[in-house]
């Protein structure tokens, strides 16, 4: 993936988080591919899906992000007072409150936004739900309709291969048959048995084919059928999956 | 990496980074990232938070016709840096006598 390429897509998924925010970010990214390079830029980056998803992070995110100090539990209570940090902390809380009540109408913008993007998406994904339920009377049947052929594809495979176990088993058996006639013939119509033997050869090689082709068709053909199968419905499954993340 | 590198721990390392010199992304975020097992992705948002809280500021530079963006610490920042600094001495302290078995509640 290029630059530009990636670019493109993580702008596409910064989308809710305004204007200011989305040319930040893509800035900054710019600027770390031209510094790092394609390829450890895309290591450090990752997807751009997912490095959309973390850039906006505490954008979209309901709880403020805090200064986290790192505190101590062992601390005695009576010190909190004294602590200067502490009353900083919150003070800082405040004013970050504030701001992002007041937020909505003036000061950030790209944060309502973001907000709005999120609950944007929940209701898409409901109207998505209703649709389904509202299809159910086509989809069900259809879905029969696709189970029913994958059934009857099945039994036409396993009536198949039957059918040449059949005639495998018909040839073997007349051939044996022929066999014995030839033998009994022979004193009586010596040209009749010459022409059964003729018969029983012939019957044997087609027999010896068709086992070898019934070899070939559970040793190879069988797993190539549950590969291929394997591999459409993985590719099926990925697909419904890119369809739901888009 | 199994210790959570949360917003504090990664604030701290941002500005005790930028404490010594300047520096736009790439360097910075690449220093930080020698220690700290953190995404790219990940740190972009501390450094946006700690310039909205005015801890940071940036500035512009050209180099070889592209723009390279400036971090620098504000003198808020610094004070927030000392703050981070004794609470992380306190608590890696605390830590260090728990890890090594010297801790004792304080009610016996």
């Amino acid at each position: 993936m290029t630059k530009r390429e990636y670019l493109e897509i993580l702008e596409k998924n910064l989308q809710g988080i305004g204007q200011e925010e989305t040319g930040d970010i893509l800035d900054y990214v710019a600027e770390y591919f031209d510094e790092a390079g394609e390829k450890e830029a895309l290591e450090a980056l990752g997807s751009p899906e997912s490095c959309a998803r973390q850039m906006k992070a505490d954008l979209v995110a309901q709880v403020p992000p805090l200064p986290q100090g790192l505190r101590m539990a062992g601390q005695p209570a009576g010190s909190r007072s004294q602590n200067p940090y502490r009353q900083d902390t919150y003070q800082g809380y405040g004013e970050y409150t504030s701001r992002r009540t007041g937020g909505s109408t003036s000061g950030q913008p790209s944060y309502a936004a973001g907000i709005r993007s999120a609950a944007h998406t929940e209701r898409r994904n409901l109207w998505i739900l209703i649709l389904g339920i509202l299809s159910l009377p086509l989809s069900l049947p259809l879905a029969a309709c696709v189970l029913c052929l994958l059934l009857a594809a099945a039994l036409v495979i396993l009536a198949l291969l039957l059918a040449l176990v059949v005639i495998c088993a018909a040839g073997l058996f007349s051939t044996c048959v022929m066999l014995w006639k030839m033998f009994t013939l022979l004193p009586a119509d010596p040209a009749g048995s010459l022409y059964l033997l003729g018969t029983v050869m012939a019957g044997l090689g087609l027999f010896c084919l068709g086992t070898a082709g019934l070899w070939w068709v559970f040793r190879n053909g069988f797993p190539m059928l549950v590969e291929k199968l394997s591999t459409l419905y993985r590719r099926l499954k990925e697909k419904g999956k890119g369809k739901n993340c888009a | 990496m199994l210790i959570q590198t949360g917003g504090g721990l990664l604030e701290m390392c941002v500005l005790a980074v930028l404490d010594r010199e300047d520096l736009y992304g790439y360097r910075l975020t690449r220093q930080v990232r020698q220690v700290l097992d953190v995404s790219e992705s990940a740190l972009y948002p501390v450094l946006r938070r700690l310039k909205k809280e005015g801890l940071l500021e940036t500035y512009d530079t050209e180099m070889d016709g592209r723009n390279r963006r400036y971090y620098r610490m504000t003198a808020a920042g610094r004070e927030r840096l000392t703050q981070y600094c004794s609470e992380w001495r306190q608590l890696t302290a605390g830590i260090d006598r728990i890890l090594e078995g010297e801790w004792q509640d304080d009610k016996t």
